[in-house]
C-alpha cells in the first residue's frame, strides 16, 4: 500500500472494502489513538480491546465519515474518544442501553461542525512539539479541569462535585482553558 | 429564551465534550429554532480539542494487536458471508413456496359425470336381472356401459406428478389436499403469506399449468438448513482457519521432506563418486606397483648383466 496516500484517499479506499488500505490506516493511526484510548481506560488489554472494536466499526461503517469535512484526524480522535468512555461507562454499569447500530450512530459517531479546519495526522505530528506547549502552558488547574473532561468524560456537574467548587468556576475554567490552547497554538502558527 | 452569549460559551464545553445534560438540552432547542449557529468557531473549538491527545507521550500498540485486529475482521467478514448465504438460502426456499402456492388444485368436474353414468349403469342393471328367480347372480349382470366409463382424471395434475394415488382421489369424493399440508416443513414455517387451503376453499374452474409444477425440495435438507445457526457456521468458519494451518503445516512438512530426500540422494551420488574413486585409486595403485616392480626387476637384470660384462675386466685388468 502506497504509504503516501493521503487520509482522506485511504478511507475512501476502506469504503471500497480495500484491506490493505485499512492496514495502512492502523500502520498510521494506531499509537495516536491507542494512546488517547489507554488514558481514559487506564488499562493496556482493555485499551487493545477498545483499539480493535474501532478498527473493526472503521472496516465496517468507513461510510459514516464525511470526505468533505477533509480531517479524518479529528473525526477518528473523538470517534475513539467516545468509544472509549463508553466502554469505560458500560463498565461501570453508568450506560445500560443496548449498543446497537442505533446507539452508535447517535452516540459514539461524533456530531461535529461541518466547519472544522482540514487537518491530517502528518501535519498535526509535526506540530507536536507547539501542541505539547500550547498545553503545558495552561496552570495546573486548567490542566486537570481539561483532563478532567477530555479524559475522564466528567460533565462540568461532575467535576465541579468531584472538586467540591462551583460549577460557574468550573465552567469559566474550561472556558478559558480551552480559549488558551487555541490562542497558544495560534501564536505559535504564527511566529 | 436563550442568550447568544451563553451560547458562545458554551462552545468550548461542546467541543469537549462535557456539557452539561440541560446545557446540552438548551444548545440543541437554539440549533432547532433556527437561530444564527456559531458553527465556524465550534469548529474551531472542536479542532483544539482533537489536539490534546499529542500533548500526551505517544505509545505503540503490542505488534500483535494488529494481528488480532487482522483475526477480528476475518472472522466478521466470514461470519457475514455465512450469515448472507443463510438468508440467500431462506429467500431462496420463501420462493420456492410462494411458487408452489401458485398451483392450482386440479379440476374435478367430470366427477358429476361418473355420477350421471352410474344412474345409466344401474338402469342397465335392472333389466338384466331376471328377478323371477330371487337371486342375485352377479356373473350375469352385464355392465358393458360402465366398462366404458373412464375417470376423466387430468393427465398433467400435479396430483400425479406429487405422488398422489389417482384411486384415492376418486374414491374420495371430497379432495382433501394433503399435498399442501406435506409443504408445511419447519424451514417454510415463517412464510407468513402461507395458508393452509381448507376444505370449504373453492376450487378455482381453471386447469393446471404442468410448467408451474415444481417438485418440492427434500423437506429434511429444508430442515437442516434451520437447524445451522450462526454459531455453527462461525465454529466451520474457525475450523477452516485451522484447515489453513494444517495445510500450511503440512506444505512446510512437505517442503522439509523433498528437502531431506534431495540431500539424501546428493548424499548417496557422493558415496557412490567416492566408492568409485576408491577402487579406481587402488586399481591405480596396483598398476603402478606392478610398473615399479617390473622395472625394477628389469633394473635389477640390467645390472646383473652389466656386473658380470665388467667383472672379468674389473679383476684381470
Amino acid at each position: 500500500m502506497d504509504t503516501k496516500l493521503t487520509d482522506i484517499e485511504l478511507i475512501q479506499k476502506i469504503s471500497n472494502r480495500d484491506s490493505k488500505a485499512l492496514e495502512a490506516l492502523y500502520d498510521r493511526f494506531s499509537p495516536v489513538l491507542y494512546t488517547l484510548v489507554k488514558n481514559i481506560v487506564n488499562d493496556k488489554s482493555k485499551a487493545e480491546e477498545v483499539i480493535a472494536e474501532i478498527f473493526v466499526i472503521i472496516w465496517q461503517k468507513s461510510s459514516k465519515f464525511d470526505v468533505n469535512s477533509d480531517n479524518l484526524y479529528l473525526w477518528l480522535i473523538n470517534f475513539s474518544r467516545n468509544k472509549a468512555l463508553d466502554f469505560i461507562r458500560r463498565e461501570r454499569a453508568l450506560i445500560v442501553d443496548d449498543y446497537d447500530d442505533e446507539y452508535e450512530d447517535n452516540f459514539i459517531f461524533p456530531n461535529l461542525s461541518a466547519f472544522v479546519p482540514p487537518n491530517d495526522l502528518e501535519k498535526t505530528f509535526n506540530r507536536r512539539d507547539k501542541i505539547y506547549n500550547a498545553f503545558h502552558n495552561l496552570t495546573e488547574a486548567q490542566q486537570y479541569v481539561l483532563s478532567l473532561a477530555y479524559y475522564e468524560g466528567l460533565s462540568e456537574s461532575d467535576i465541579a462535585n468531584k472538586l467540591n467548587i462551583p460549577l460557574l468556576t468550573v465552567k469559566s475554567k474550561i472556558r478559558v482553558a480551552l480559549n488558551s490552547v487555541k490562542e497558544n497554538l495560534d501564536k505559535a502558527e504564527n511566529q | 429564551m436563550i442568550d447568544e452569549q451563553k451560547i458562545v460559551g458554551m462552545l468550548q464545553a461542546k467541543a469537549l465534550g462535557c456539557l452539561d445534560p440541560t446545557d446540552e438540552t438548551d444548545l440543541q432547542n437554539y440549533i432547532d429554532e433556527g437561530h444564527v449557529f456559531p458553527w465556524e468557531e465550534l469548529g474551531q473549538f472542536q479542532h483544539a480539542a482533537s489536539l490534546l491527545p499529542m500533548a500526551l507521550e505517544l505509545e505503540i500498540p503490542d505488534p500483535e494487536l494488529k494481528d488480532r485486529v487482522a483475526l477480528r475482521l476475518i472472522k466478521l467478514s466470514e461470519e457475514l458471508r455465512t450469515k448472507k448465504m443463510l438468508e440467500e438460502e431462506i429467500l431462496k426456499a420463501e420462493e420456492d413456496v410462494v411458487e408452489f402456492e401458485k398451483i392450482e388444485p386440479p379440476y374435478f368436474e367430470p366427477l358429476n359425470e361418473i355420477e350421471t353414468d352410474v344412474v345409466e349403469v344401474q338402469g342397465d342393471l335392472d333389466t338384466n336381472i331376471n328377478q323371477d328367480e330371487n337371486s342375485f347372480n352377479l356373473d350375469e349382470i352385464s355392465l358393458q356401459e360402465f366398462e366404458k366409463v373412464e375417470v376423466p382424471y387430468p393427465q398433467n395434475s400435479i396430483f400425479s406428478e406429487i405422488e398422489v394415488p389417482n384411486e384415492n382421489i376418486v374414491e374420495q369424493a371430497s379432495i382433501e389436499i394433503p399435498q399442501i399440508e406435506e409443504i408445511k416443513v419447519e424451514a417454510f414455517a415463517d412464510a407468513e403469506s402461507y395458508t393452509s387451503p381448507t376444505e370449504n376453499d373453492s376450487i378455482p374452474e381453471t386447469t393446471v399449468e404442468p410448467k408451474q409444477v415444481t417438485e418440492p425440495e427434500d423437506p429434511n435438507k429444508q430442515m437442516d438448513l434451520t437447524k445451522k445457526s450462526v454459531a455453527e457456521k462461525m465454529f466451520k468458519a474457525i475450523e477452516l482457519d485451522f484447515d489453513l494451518l494444517k495445510y500450511q503445516f503440512e506444505e512446510s512438512e512437505k517442503k522439509l521432506t523433498r528437502g531431506l530426500l534431495i540431500s539424501y540422494v546428493i548424499i548417496a551420488i557422493l558415496l557412490a563418486l567416492l566408492i568409485f574413486s576408491f577402487f579406481k585409486f587402488s586399481s591405480d595403485i596396483k598398476s603402478l606397483q606392478n610398473e615399479v616392480k617390473g622395472l625394477k626387476k628389469n633394473l635389477s637384470s640390467q645390472l646383473f648383466i652389466h656386473g658380470r660384462t665388467n667383472y672379468g675386466s674389473h679383476f684381470f685388468s
